[in-house]
């Protein structure tokens, strides 16, 4: 973590952006009620889907096809959003269970074909993403086309399924909770329950736990439903959460951003919490950055960039702190 | 029909050619035993460096040469990433397309204040040229005349790398550190030299593929313009069973789909599920490579696996 | 005694501890002349491998000189070693599967001119090796069609191609048949013959006897016999080896066999070419007796035990557990009717190594009504039941948080062994439950095996070494290419040499 840190600043330094905008960009996520939320907002989507990453991962089964499954979740909400007639909190429930249910239907096929025939998941999941893009796009410009907008959205959620905000005049809204009960969820999933423990062990020694009798096939499409089912749920509540319509490649990122968090947060759901809000104050400080300041906003990809690489090097300071210690223990031989 | 077929042909060489030298590049790493995924961000800077300076040096063969370099370059760098620091492939092949995809818009905006488009009405490109007897093949002939150098050069390409994977000791060695990297290791092979080796081949090769992007295909640079090739290169590789005439098939198919979807977008027509069929096309080949592979026995979950 | 100009290989100090404490070379002197072979002799983990690996390259020493041919050397590598002409042939293969022999044994060293690989030239050249010494091998097949010992003759290639002068053999006829033996020890003679100096690693001291001209003796890091008269007899080598009179004498009181709980009919399991694996074998196995089944490796018995343990489905046949059919593939019901499993590949396939070792002791009792309620785990029972495996087993372990890979390897072998165990099985599947054991977990493995068979547990016990298999068993069944050639009830009547005569398939018995 501290490495990571360490990459962060050294990368905005040599960008020659002048200390002001550092200084913008630090603060600003926290500058005022309306940019905390914000920043509160943007993790929610990062956290449901992270959480489905660290499932998968725990299972030893590699979702690269969060995106996907988010941008399916987020059709299937929409459409249950603007279709059903239902009271408000029924709705909410409603989307919510659309949108996991797609996702998790999303992400079966791809499951089953590893526990089937060890279909190599990183391709298909992948592959699985780009036909979800394309799929999206064709309903937004035909099917699913608001008439009366004159670009490729879907039409507007009824206000029955639409999230309250909870901390105006931020746009954060109840979404937070929901995120949080989850992560609580999966956490008692993972450390407490038969099925999270068979999953784990599994995941770390798939053919052992086969001959003790722990199904890996079940296992593996479990895992990758219940994955797919958290990255729906995601993009369903941030469309009844903040857009209220789908539209074409929002948060284009998100199910990538997952797994970097999903690292981050060594696999443990309870970290992800933490993983998350950073990735939300990198995104909204880069915003805050570009309004305010001379910086532009593409630096943050940059600097996200430079996370990415970092984060998966950690691989690297494990090994660097094991030289020292070693090193020690010869001299002191 | 001979109409629109001496239109289509053409315009699948020319979307194909990007991709294919992409697949070449991701074809070498992938027998390495790595799965590039910063392909996409490799032919967008290469597209985005090839472009400026063939403007600035008014020569187009400065421009390529430029786009072939940044290609190294970058694939420099996600090789160091993933080999010195042991980063995940695919993370670090995502962070590099980030950085390419942020990169070059900043660079833009800060060298030429432009945030869209790079164009420039004097930048020079890679000429096209008229090969002697090609013309004289039956049917296809007139289509297969006339093009980019690139083009012809990417399919000289094809046999060259073939010749280089399999005629080769480099290519037995890469091969067999695709496969078995503790044989390779004991026969004193550097594993690591071949592995960055083989980026930056890759590198250089999705560097030519950029390049024709900005100046071949089209002639300026546009945020974003490498829109998926990089992945659809991936998925021409493993489309076609992880072989260079294979990964050349698969190319020119998706290059097809594309440039017949494009097509469609002039026509008003849908486009969207036709741009789909690549990837539902290399789904489709993985899930019967993986059930032929798996009525093998025995195969733990580890070796099938494997084939990344 | 020792006159330098005479030896053309002097390990002379040589030290080596490793990072977790074990001294696996206290102070060790090893001579070689040009042109013996000599045999280097000990139990498990006495340190003949990591000597070799010292001078190898593959380990660096602590202390100590090496000395070839009048230079000191000091190779940091194996490609170093083999410069100088030094070559290791290791327990496990080097090799590329999906390629050929000639690509496999010409690799690093092509032929060719400049990058051009030049394939044809490199089956001539193998080719030619093969013919000079007489190796039976068809260098164009790919390395995945080869038997286990074949593989091990294109190992060699690669190393004479390689130029290798000295070859050193880590335990080369762990993993084939008498016959098979034979023809090794009999190329060995010819490579010898041919002026090449020859190290043989064995803990078997009969086949090493065999070939050597001379033997050295290890123990627990160091040399207690140097080089030895082969003339001496075994008994006293292998007093050497162990510090001790060894007693693989077993207390085996008659087995009082109870009801049929094992019976295969014609089980057939067949491999991706169709062919079978295991061909229409058929026996049964009661209560309280112990059936060894002894196989060379690659003859169908891993098979056999993954058919029988529910991870591979047969492709015909019946299986019958206490009298019920097994119908479909499930470890989990298999084990649900009773059987418990002690696989081959212990940290691969018996063990989860990063989890705890609570977590997997535990296993077996985790759907069971006082270990978990609703679906969530109920941690102290878990923790009270690996406490108790813990002590009972003696396993020697800190801390039942810590992960598995902390352990030892006799530890880990004591860790399934609790967990398969405390099952209170009423089947047993051991398959080569004390390889690379030292001999005192060796005696405790077979002690825990026959407590089970008294108190009625039907074992079926696949190993392949011979005198464990009848020490053991109370009635011993061949296995030769998948199907059984021959079964001994009175296992004391047969012979070694019988046994491996069967086991190669050279003998049939009318069964």
């Amino acid at each position: 973590m501290i490495g990571v840190g360490a990459g962060f600043i050294a990368i905005v330094l040599t960008s020659s952006s002048p200390l002001n905008s550092m200084y913008v960009f630090i603060t600003g996520p926290f500058s005022s009620i309306y940019w905390i939320g914000t920043t509160l907002n943007r993790a929610i989507p990062l956290i449901f889907v992270g959480l489905g990453i660290t499932i998968a991962f725990k299972a030893r089964v590699f979702n690269i096809g969060a995106q996907g499954q988010f941008y399916i979740g987020a059709l299937l909400g929409t459409l249950a959003g603007v279709y059903l007639g239902l009271p408000p909190v029924l709705h909410v429930a409603a989307v919510m269970a659309a949108s996991g249910l797609a996702g998790a239907a999303y992400a079966f096929l791809p499951g089953l074909f590893k526990s089937r025939w060890g279909t190599n998941e990183i391709v298909t999941t992948l592959m699985f993403n780009f036909i979800a893009i394309h799929l999206i796009s064709y309903l937004l410009a035909n099917q699913f086309q608001d008439p009366m907008a004159n670009y490729n959205v879907s039409p507007s959620v009824r206000s029955s399924a639409t999230l309250p905000e909870i901390l105006s005049p931020s746009p954060l809204h109840a979404g937070i909770l929901i995120a949080v009960l989850f992560v609580l969820l999966v956490f008692v999933f993972l450390d407490k329950s038969v099925f999270g423990y068979k999953l784990r062990l599994s995941g770390l020694n798939p053919d052992f736990s086969r001959y003790g009798g722990i199904d890996r096939g079940v296992v593996i499409i479990a895992a990758m439903v219940l994955s797919g089912a958290l990255a729906g749920l995601g993009g369903g509540i941030r469309i009844i959460g903040v857009q209220g319509k789908l539209t074409e490649g929002f948060l284009p990122m998100v199910g990538y951003d997952a797994i970097n968090i999903s690292l981050i947060a060594r696999n443990h759901p309870l970290g992800i919490v933490p993983a998350a809000l950073f990735f939300a104050f990198l995104g909204v400080g880069g915003e805050v950055a570009g309004l305010f300041t001379d910086v532009s906003p593409h630096l943050v990809n940059i600097i996200k960039a430079g996370i990415f690489y970092l984060v998966t090097a950690q691989a690297l300071f494990g090994f660097v702190e094991k030289l020292i210690s070693e090193d020690r223990l010869e001299s002191l031989a | 029909m001979m109409e629109t077929l001496n239109y289509l042909i053409p315009a699948a060489f020319h979307a194909a050619t990007p991709i294919l030298f992409a697949a070449l590049g991701g074809l070498l790493t992938e027998l390495a035993g790595y799965i590039n995924i910063g392909l996409e961000g490799t032919l967008l800077t290469s597209a985005f460096f090839a472009a400026v300076v063939s403007t600035l040096a008014s020569n187009a063969w400065l421009g390529l040469a430029a786009g072939a370099l940044s290609g190294v370059m970058i694939s420099l760098l996600l090789a160091t990433v993933i080999l010195k620091l042991k980063a995940n492939i695919v993370i670090a092949g995502f962070a590099t397309n980030l950085l390419a995809s942020g990169g070059t818009v900043f660079l833009m905006s800060t060298w030429f204040g432009e945030a869209g488009v790079f164009r420039s009405p004097d930048m020079p490109v890679i000429p096209t040229v008229d090969l002697p007897l090609i013309d004289r093949v039956p049917v296809l002939g007139e289509a297969l005349n006339h093009h980019s150098i690139l083009v012809y050069l990417g399919w000289i390409s094809v046999g060259l790398v073939s010749y280089l994977i399999y005629r080769t000791k480099w290519g037995l060695h890469l091969r067999v550190t695709g496969e078995s990297e503790e044989t390779a290791l004991s026969t004193g092979i550097n594993v690591d030299k071949l592995r960055l080796q083989a980026f930056l081949l890759s590198g250089f090769l999705a560097g030519l593929g950029g390049s024709y992007l900005s100046l071949g295909l089209t002639q300026f640079f546009m945020r974003g313009m490498s829109a998926g090739r990089g992945f659809i290169a991936l998925a021409a590789v493993y489309f076609g069973g992880f072989t260079p005439l294979g990964a050349t098939l698969g190319s020119l198919l998706f290059g097809f789909a594309g440039g017949v979807a494009n097509y469609f977008q002039t026509l008003g027509l849908p486009s969207q599920l036709l741009e789909m069929t690549p990837y539902v096309l290399t789904l489709v080949a993985i899930l019967v490579y993986s059930i032929r592979r798996s009525s093998q026995y025995g195969l733990t979950e580890e070796e099938t696996s494997k084939s990344l | 005694m020792s006159d330098s100009e005479e030896f053309f290989l002097e390990m002379e100090g040589i030290r080596k501890t490793y990072p977790n404490g074990v001294r696996a070379n206290k102070d060790v002197d090893f001579y070689v002349r040009r042109g013996e072979v000599h045999g280097l002799v000990g139990e498990n983990g006495a340190g003949k491998t990591t000597l070799m690996k010292v001078l190898y390259g593959l380990e660096g020493r602590d202390a100590g000189t090496v000395t070839l041919d009048g230079e000191k050397k000091r190779f940091q590598s194996p490609e170093d070693a083999i410069r100088s002409g030094i070559g290791m042939v290791h327990q496990h293969f080097r090799l590329a599967p999906g390629f050929s022999v000639a690509e496999n044994v010409v690799l690093g060293q092509e032929p060719g001119e400049g990058p051009r690989f030049d394939f044809d030239r490199a089956v001539e050249r193998t080719g030619d090796l093969v013919e000079d010494f007489q190796f039976d091998l068809d260098v164009t097949s790919r390395v995945a069609d080869l038997s286990v010992g074949k593989r091990q003759y294109a190992e060699i290639l690669r190393l004479l191609y390689q130029g290798a002068e000295t070859l050193v053999l880590d335990e080369p006829t762990a993993v084939l048949t008498p016959q098979e033996t034979e023809k090794l020890l009999a190329s060995l003679e010819r490579l010898a013959d041919s002026g090449h100096t020859l190290i043989f690693i064995s803990h078997k001291i009969e086949k090493a006897l065999a070939v050597s001209d001379v033997l050295s003796v290890m123990r627990d890091g160091e040399i207690v016999g140097e080089r030895v008269d082969t003339k001496i007899s075994q008994e006293e080598i292998s007093r050497l080896m162990v510090g001790r009179e060894v007693s693989l004498e077993v207390d085996r009181v008659p087995a009082e066999t109870g009801e049929l709980v094992l019976e295969t009919r014609n089980l057939t399991v067949r491999g991706k070419d169709e062919l079978p694996l295991v061909d229409n074998v058929s026996f049964g196995l009661q209560g309280g007796e112990i059936l060894g089944i002894a196989a060379v490796q690659g003859n169908g018995q891993s098979e056999l035990v993954e058919a029988l343990s529910g991870l591979r489905e047969p492709s015909a046949g019946e299986i019958f557990f206490r009298g019920q059919k097994l119908e479909g593939v499930s470890p989990g019901k298999v084990r649900a009717l009773g059987l418990s499993y002690v696989p081959e590949d212990r940290t691969e396939t018996g063990v989860a190594s990063e989890a705890t070792v609570t977590e997997n002791l535990t296993l077996p009792w985790v759907d069971l009504p006082g270990f978990s309620r609703s679906g969530l785990l109920q941690e102290k029972q878990l923790e009270r039941k690996s406490e108790e495996l813990i002590s009972k087993f003696g396993i020697t372990v800190s801390n039942p948080d810590s992960p598995v890979s902390s352990l030892s390897g006799g530890n880990v072998q004591k860790l399934v062994l609790a967990r398969e165990l405390s099952r209170e099985p009423k089947i047993l599947l051991a398959a080569q439950p004390t390889r690379g054991l030292d001999i005192k977990t060796k005696r405790f493995v077979w002690d825990e095996l026959l407590e089970k068979r008294s108190e009625g547990t039907g074992i079926l016990l696949v190993s392949s070494d011979l005198p464990e298999v009848r020490a053991l068993s109370d009635r011993i069944a061949v296995v030769c290419e998948g199907s059984i050639v021959a079964r001994f009830d009175e296992p004391e009547r047969v012979s070694d040499e019988d046994l491996g005569l069967f086991m190669m398939g050279t003998k049939e018995e009318k069964s």
